[in-house]
């Protein structure tokens, strides 16, 4: 159970409105900065660099381009030179240098449609193989790069994963690297709009696993440097899933465990950050009126660490169980993204629809 | 009415009482309780309160949410604590140490924009997708027609079931076989970060990783997470908690060495003393088991592990000392 009195409280730092829409924040690894990426009502993409002071935020500066943006990540840079790869509405993949931004350090256009979502791998830590970029757009296509920096200015992309010809692809809605804890290994994971999620293993170039549920929204996996432990999934219809990925039992699969989150009926579910040991952050909308945004941290716990249950003495596992720590209303317009920072514990970003981004603290996250 | 403005009396001792004890937490069920039933009137009894510390208590033990979430409640009692006790502690929303964080972290920051370097090169080759093995299309037994009546003659029920038995016992093996195979483990050479800030941050990262990992009681990825962060950049909360991890898979030895190194950097570290304690406890030193446990006890009262430690120790070096018998002389 948890105590009550060492329930985690998320307060609201400061906040600060903004002028156009802002599709991403993401914080600046090992900085007390941030981004803001989205598009001005004139078309515009524009991305914006904020500074975390005394006294609340302030802005360190901005760059304009074509296109609208609409996700970005540093995960794939490394410490010295923290490049933003970004995508944009147009469909292009474009990695940053945010000091010197008149050109894109790298640019690729194999996308079609808007990249929905991006994600990076192993910039800053060593061991974990070569640095990748993994994107995700609405023709279906997932692709990824690798990133080599500044001297390869036209590479093309590792691998791509695409619908069988003939085929539309689903709108791919979410990305995210994993079990890359050595040189050799790596999963890409992928969820589609029909529900479908698919774990790519990029050593053997095959689909791993695959589930449907019903709708989907976002995921994300645990730790993307340690052997793939869980992948939770949140769909529309406000359920979270939770599938234990590590142990893979031949006739029954993955073991799942799901939760509705019972108190807001009609819930659109979104995406999800993961930060220091499974707790998730989930962001959600009623969509009855008033629209309200809610922000619920879940924690994972696991009932057995290396939980088998012996079924036919396979090992068989044990997925957990979701409990939900706290909840607050944080902005009266759904909250679009959120971001935990990886420096601090309990210091986060997020944006909303209400055009305004909010440095949020959670705290004795350290109990849980 | 007669009986709500009794009731509200009653609210006050009562609830005084309670929140008096709120720490202590002996009458929850009762604050639980009264709150309920007189849940009318909580308004107006935070409203008319003029006791900053009871108010201050209130409003923990709202924001804790206990026994349930009055938003209104909560708001409420925000306000008249900032009536009441604007410096409180509990108004002071921020982070206590943000501030601290900020510059520490902004340090690191530009030490890593001076040193930024315009080329980005790759240690590690890019991976080579395995051949995956072709997976040998099992033979289709051919089918035996229903009209091939010489080979049902041959058929043999009991053959068949022990062949599929097999079949079913081999995947079983296999299977077993395959997870039982060691994950390979990262191989990491850590060669030295060349900036400061990144070697904090990846020691940090791993340091996160094997504090997960030890909770999960993992305890050998844990270890392997603890080492990769102390080869990256020791410090005392790195050592300490590998010092932890020893203790739990028993390597007392190891274990001691890292509270030594421990000590060397911070002379005073109360954490290194208990677990140096137990180490030696283990190892069946004893008397230093004992000076170890009454440092830490010395240096930090209330620390109930540590306490337990020394009495422990204490009792096993009591039976080791000789009976000494006192001599009563009288004196005239």
């Amino acid at each position: 159970m948890v105590d009550l009195l060492q329930k985690p409280q998320i307060i609201c730092h400061t906040q600060k409105s903004l002028d156009y829409a802002i599709h991403d924040v993401k914080w600046i690894p090992c900085s007390a900065k941030f981004i803001a990426v989205g598009g001005k009502s004139n078309g515009a993409g524009i991305v914006e660099i904020y500074a975390l002071t005394g006294e609340g935020v302030e802005k360190r500066g901005e760059f304009c381009k074509k296109e609208h943006f609409k996700c970005a990540t540093f995960d794939a840079s490394s410490l010295r030179n923290r490049h933003l790869a970004t995508g944009d509405f147009a469909g292009r993949l474009q990695v940053w240098d945010l000091e010197d931004n008149l050109v894109p350090i790298y640019k690729t256009t194999e996308h079609k449609a808007v990249i929905n979502a991006i994600d990076g791998v192993s910039g800053a830590m060593s061991g974990c193989g070569a640095p990748e970029i993994v994107t995700g757009s609405r023709d279906g296509k997932i692709l990824e790069v690798l990133w080599y920096g500044i001297f390869v200015k036209k590479i093309l992309p590792v691998a791509k994963f695409l619908a069988t010809e003939g085929t539309t692809g689903r709108d791919c809605w979410a990305v995210a690297f994993g079990n890359t804890y050595n040189n050799e290994e790596r999963v890409v994971a992928a969820g589609y709009d029909n529900g479908d999620i698919k774990i790519f293993d990029l050593n053997t170039m095959k689909v791993r696993w695959s589930k449907c549920v019903k709708n989907g929204w976002g995921f994300s996996l645990t730790e993307k440097n340690i052997p793939m432990n869980k992948l939770v999934a949140t769909t529309l219809e406000s359920k979270i899933h939770c599938f234990d990925v590590k142990t893979y039992h031949p006739k029954k699969g993955i073991s799942m465990c799901n939760r509705k989150s019972t108190q807001f009926d009609n819930l659109d579910g979104k995406t999800l950050a993961a930060k220091p040991r499974d707790i998730y952050d989930d962001r959600r909308f009623r969509n009855s009126v008033p629209l309200e945004i809610v922000r619920i941290l879940y924690t994972i716990s696991i009932i057995q660490s290396d939980g088998w249950k012996k079924t036919d003495e396979i090992p068989y596992g044990v997925a957990g169980e979701l409990t939900m720590l706290q909840n607050t209303v944080v902005s009266e317009q759904p909250v679009t993204s959120f971001d935990w920072c990886a420096d601090k514990m309990g210091l986060s970003v997020c944006s909303s629809y209400d055009q305004s981004i909010r440095v949020l603290i959670t705290t004795k996250l350290k109990y849980h | 009415m007669m009986g709500m403005a009794e009731n509200c009396k009653k609210l006050n001792s009562d609830v005084y009482k309670i929140v008096a004890h709120m720490f202590g937490r002996k009458d929850q069920l009762f604050y639980r309780n009264t709150i309920s039933r007189y849940r009318i009137s909580e308004i107006d009894y935070i409203q008319h309160c003029k006791d900053g510390k009871e108010m201050e208590k209130i409003y923990h033990v709202l924001l804790s949410g206990e026994e349930g979430v009055y938003p209104h409640l909560i708001e409420a009692a925000e306000e008249r604590l900032r009536q009441l006790k604007p410096k409180s502690k509990w108004l002071r929303k921020t982070c206590p140490d943000l501030e601290g964080w900020v510059t520490n972290i902004s340090r690191h920051n530009k030490e890593l924009e001076t040193r930024k370097n315009d080329e980005t090169r790759s240690d590690t080759a890019v991976r080579i997708p395995k051949k995956l093995e072709d997976v040998p299309v099992r033979n289709r037994e051919k089918r035996i027609s229903s009209i091939n009546y010489s080979a049902w003659d041959k058929y043999d029920p009991d053959t068949e079931i022990l062949k599929m038995e097999l079949a079913e016992e081999k995947e079983k093996m296999g299977v077993i076989e395959k997870q039982k195979r060691p994950k390979p483990k990262k191989s990491v050479s850590f060669n030295k970060y060349p900036t400061e800030a990144e070697a904090v941050y990846a020691s940090n990262r791993e340091k996160e990783k094997g504090n997960e990992f030890f909770k999960a009681g993992d305890y050998d990825e844990a270890l392997q997470c603890y080492t990769n962060s102390i080869s990256s950049k020791p410090c005392v909360n790195n050592l300490n908690n590998r010092a932890v991890t020893y203790l739990k898979l028993k390597q007392y030895e190891l274990a001691l060495e890292d509270c030594d190194r421990v000590l060397t950097i911070e002379r005073d570290n109360v954490k290194a003393y208990t677990r140096k304690g137990e180490a030696l406890e283990k190892l069946e030193r004893y008397q230093e088991a004992l000076d170890c446990a009454e440092f830490a006890v010395q240096k930090d009262p209330n620390n109930g592990v540590a306490q337990e430690l020394a009495e422990r120790v204490r009792k096993r070096c009591e039976n080791k000392l000789t009976n000494t018998r006192m001599k009563i002389i009288e004196i005239e």
